[in-house]
């Protein structure tokens, strides 16, 4: 559904990427997650491959379209939900729902529909500059699906979004992911990539550093850990033990048979925490 | 189809940010400042004080200095009283007139300012008026006019065509910027790029918005002020075609830019330059190459056509062409360079 | 004081950035040159004629002492000439006969002066019973000039409140006003601190305008007592827009509408006569254009600038106690 080979870009035109020879390739029906902190080129890329950024240099292939010269016509196919909200605040939530379901030659949800799947549908005819940072966020949201896009580029989906609505957002997503579409989401949020993604691409100053599934690179960069609290007579110790380790195995072992266990639990290295190892920075 | 829904939409979002009922009621200010304080024909006669020797009949003299229906004519009775109201009003022009050995001496005073040839035509045309009765005098000239119906208009609706022009001509001129960077700021001009709709589609629904504005205001405008007295035909063709072109001069302008505040300067000035034509339009004998060659020179001048009762119909309708093709072209290369610089 | 400068340098500096303001700095010089231009060649502007190549050198040169001559190699190209839409007569000769060729549209005493040129230039030899002297009382000052650059300070007057007017919608668009309302700076000391520019831009304008058109030595206190009182009228209208509207659309619009007031009561204080004044004392543009009058003119008294900055002070004053709810209201 994408195909990148060689991408660069430089907002100034030199030297000075903002994508540097970024290579990837996301299959139909996949959800990709492009992840990396603020400025690290991820909107950049999307703005490439959303027609928003003109090509400089490489090639893009989005849904079958050459980006270096798109037609309108590949915008059908799309869905882009913008990281800030953007609707029209003197029109309605349906008035802005309706403008720009009429602006595609393809078969379109009904906006009520959309308004209810968002949890907006008691505010539809209220101008969207009365609504809230999030229902912004959710009006722009649900514009996105307005095509029933077969690639759904969507950045920053959840963030800044109070947790329930973050949770409604992420079920329509891996809703829509299993109907089928295509997903390419950005995102500095590490969790939701774990949580949606087949497959997450890392990217640090415009360089793509890896791309593999989460468990593959949890199984590869994460070191399996167990979290114990046991009553040693009337005190309470704390300890970690790795699994892969023959002798803190033994040590476990003997915790587990002697002591009063109070706190038991796996760590799995998180997304972040790998992130963090193979980039040797943080994700903010 | 698209073009359309975008056409509503925006002339929905123009309603709702009141921009129209601001232009409106501009035009209406306008129409009552016409109607109530700007008199039907102001009186642009210059005054000329006048003294004359007690030896000579001044009635007659008074009579000839009429004659060319230039100036009021205010009799004083000294030179020290001329120079007095000369300097009370300083457009005005002094004269005295006495007999010297014989001959009458016109000494004409004037303020200071007035250039050599100014002084060169009043010299030669007091001589002519001094010798026009001799005997000797022949005169061989003849005047022509070419054409058998020309009409001056009311000094009151010979200010119409400049509101015309500036106003609802230039509406997009000077507004569409606007448009386009409050859909920039509120970011959804990049919601508009993810869809098939196309720029051109964007940017004509931006034009037809400032053409239905500059319709509203130059017809609200002319209905009141001029009543009957316009060709309506001729009007509508002429806004149309100046408002298109407005607005893609306006887009064009804005393609060079990334924001309101950088893009509004280059408008003013270009606006301003645009509105020095209209001193042209009140001295047609002030006509230096640099301000013919402005295109709102010709403009002003066939918003005029419009009010006369014989207007000249291949004056207008050139106009008309000429900026409906300047206009499409503008159009083509502003949207050539939006397709880049959109969403940038 | 500190932070009232703290909020006026914010604002020169962030409107440094925008080429917008530095139009707006520095175009009212552009446009007093232009006009310092205009004003000899407009004075020079006599009457226009369009000759065909019947018409001698030597007739052309003596026309040429009255006026602005353009010579064609035909009638009919003279006669396009006159049908262009500027104010050009004709002349060409037939045998003995002149004919001047008009349009029909032109002012009726310019005809006859160009009429009487001819005749004169025919009958040269005849003796003359009359003489014709001309001077002046040596008053250099053309009407163009003196209403001209009057008209520009006024005009140019709004442009500081302009300054406020974009500052404050960016200000509200980029939602740092809040920032403001939170910080310990009082409503005063950021009112004092915006309004500030928009009394020193006219001034600087006002008197790089009056040096430009170089009229001489006039009172140059006077003229900033005068921009400060009229300035005020602009700072005021630039916070009212400025606070009721928080899409730059609605400002600029609302901006334009107030050119008409202002150029309605200038125009109308030029071309009215002076019976039919009373209908521009509402504005207080009239007033400062009054007031600037006379010191161009170099007739100016204290007590008559001072008169004339009390009524635009007490206008002011009645906006101000209109609006000052709505102001407040729109700064929170």
């Amino acid at each position: 559904m994408i195909k990148v080979e060689n991408l660069f870009y430089s907002y100034t035109k030199d030297s000075k990427y903002a994508v540097d020879d970024v290579n990837f390739e996301v299959a139909k029906g996949e959800a990709f997650g492009f992840l990396g902190p603020s400025g690290a080129g991820k909107s950049t890329t999307q703005g490439i491959l959303t027609g928003l950024l003109p090509m400089q240099d490489g090639l893009a292939e989005v849904a079958g379209y050459n980006m270096k010269n798109p037609s309108r016509k590949m915008f059908n196919k799309l869905g882009v939900s913008f990281e800030q909200s953007n609707v029209y605040g003197k029109l309605t939530a349906l008035e802005n729902l309706e403008f720009y379901r009429k602006l595609f030659d393809v078969e379109t949800i009904e906006p009520n529909v959309l308004l209810e799947i968002v949890g907006l549908s008691h505010v539809a005819n209220k101008k969207a500059s009365t609504f809230s940072k999030g229902m912004k966020h959710r009006l722009t949201f649900a514009r996105s699906m307005l095509n029933k896009p077969e690639l759904w580029f969507l950045d920053e989906p959840t963030t800044g979004l109070d947790p329930a609505i973050a949770n409604q957002i992420k079920d329509v997503i891996k809703e829509k992911s299993k109907e089928g579409s295509t997903i390419f989401l950005t995102t500095h949020n590490m969790f939701i990539a774990d949580e949606l993604c087949d497959r997450v691409g890392f990217i640090i100053d415009g360089v793509l550093k890896l791309i593999d599934s989460p468990r593959n690179l949890k199984l590869k960069y994460g070191q399996k850990l167990v979290d114990i609290e046991y009553k040693d007579g009337n005190e309470i110790k704390k300890d970690s033990f790795s699994l892969i380790k023959e002798e803190e195995r033994l040590k476990l072992n003997h915790i587990i048979n002697n002591y009063e266990i109070e706190l038991m639990h796996t760590k799995e290295a998180t997304l972040e925490e790998i992130f963090i190892k193979v980039t040797g920075r943080g994700l903010v | 189809m698209k073009f359309a829904h975008n056409f509503i939409k925006d002339m929905k979002v123009s309603f709702k940010t009141f921009y129209i009922y601001i232009e409106i009621l501009m035009a209406l200010i306008f129409v009552a400042i016409l109607l109530f304080v700007v008199p039907e024909n102001f009186s642009s006669d210059i005054n000329m004080y006048a003294h004359i020797d007690s030896s000579l009949q001044s009635n007659e003299i008074v009579e000839a200095l009429e004659s060319d229906n230039s100036s009021n004519i205010i009799l004083l009775d000294s030179m020290d009283e001329i120079k007095y109201m000369l300097e009370e009003d300083r457009n005005s022009i002094g004269i005295s007139i006495s007999m010297v050995d014989q001959k009458i001496l016109y000494n004409v005073i004037l303020q200071g300012y007035e250039s050599q040839k100014y002084r060169n035509i009043i010299e030669k045309s007091l001589i002519a008026e001094g010798i026009k009765d001799l005997p000797e005098y022949g005169s061989n000239t003849n005047i022509v006019t070419l054409a058998s119906s020309s009409e001056r208009l009311s000094d009151r609706l010979n200010m119409l065509p400049i509101f015309l022009l500036l106003n609802s001509a230039f509406t997009g001129l000077f507004i569409v910027a606007t448009y386009i960077f409050m859909d920039k700021e509120e970011g959804t001009i990049r919601a508009f790029a993810v869809t098939p709709a196309k720029v051109w589609e964007y940017l004509l629904s931006k034009m037809g918005v400032m053409l239905v504005t500059g319709l509203l205001t130059g017809l609200i405008t002319t209905l009141l002020v001029a009543g009957l007295k316009a060709n309506y035909l001729h009007l509508i063709a002429l806004l149309i075609a100046t408002n298109l072109f407005g607005t893609s001069i306006g887009l064009f302008i804005s393609s060079f830019y990334d924001s309101i505040m950088k893009a509004m300067g280059a408008i003013l000035v270009t606006f301003m330059t645009l509105a020095f034509a209209t001193t042209s339009y009140f001295m047609p004998s002030f006509n230096p190459i640099i301000i013919r060659i402005l295109p709102s020179y010709p403009m002003a001048f066939a918003f005029r056509e419009v009010f006369l009762e014989n207007p000249d119909i291949a004056y207008i309708y050139s106009n008309v062409a000429g900026f409906t093709v300047l206009a499409a072209l503008f159009f083509l290369w502003s949207n050539h360079r939006f397709k880049k610089t959109l969403t940038v | 004081m500190k932070k009232i400068f703290t909020i006026t340098m914010r604002d020169i500096v962030s409107s440094l950035r925008d080429s917008m303001i530095i139009y707006i700095i520095i175009f009212p010089f552009i446009l007093a040159v232009i006009l310092r231009m205009m004003t000899s060649s407009v004075g020079a502007t006599t009457v226009n004629i369009a000759v065909d190549n019947s018409i001698d050198s030597t007739m052309v040169e003596y026309l040429e002492d009255f006026g602005n001559v353009e010579t064609f190699d035909s009638i009919e190209r003279v006669n396009k000439r006159v049908n262009d839409t500027d104010d050009v007569f004709g002349l060409t000769k037939k045998g003995l006969t002149y004919s001047i060729i008009q349009e029909g549209n032109e002012r009726a005493s310019s005809v006859d002066l160009l009429e009487y040129m001819v005749s004169s230039y025919e009958n040269q030899n005849l003796d003359l019973p009359i003489e014709v002297e001309v001077s002046d009382i040596g008053w250099n000052l053309s009407p163009i000039k003196q209403y001209g650059g009057n008209l520009l300070i006024v005009f140019i007057s709004v442009f500081g409140g302009m300054i406020i007017l974009i500052n404050l919608v960016e200000e509200k668009q980029e939602n740092t006003l809040s920032a403001v309302n939170v910080s310990s700076i009082t409503r005063t000391q950021y009112v004092i601190g915006k309004g500030l520019l928009g009394f020193m831009v006219p001034i600087i304008h006002s008197i790089g305008i009056l040096a430009i058109l170089n009229y001489g030595q006039i009172n140059y206190l006077m003229v900033i007592v005068v921009i400060l009182c009229i300035a005020m009228i602009s700072v005021l209208i630039g916070f009212l827009i400025g606070v009721t509207n928080d899409n730059i659309l609605g400002a600029i619009s609302s901006m334009k509408m107030l050119f008409i007031p202002i150029l309605g009561s200038i125009f109308g204080a030029i071309f009215l006569g002076s019976q039919w004044h009373y209908l521009l004392y509402w504005s207080p543009f009239y007033w400062a254009f009054n007031a600037l009058n006379s010191i161009i003119l170099k007739e100016a008294t204290w007590s008559g600038v001072l008169l004339n900055c009390s009524i635009i002070i007490l206008i002011t004053g009645i906006i101000f106690a209109l609006l000052s709810k709505k102001i407040k209201r729109g700064l929170n």
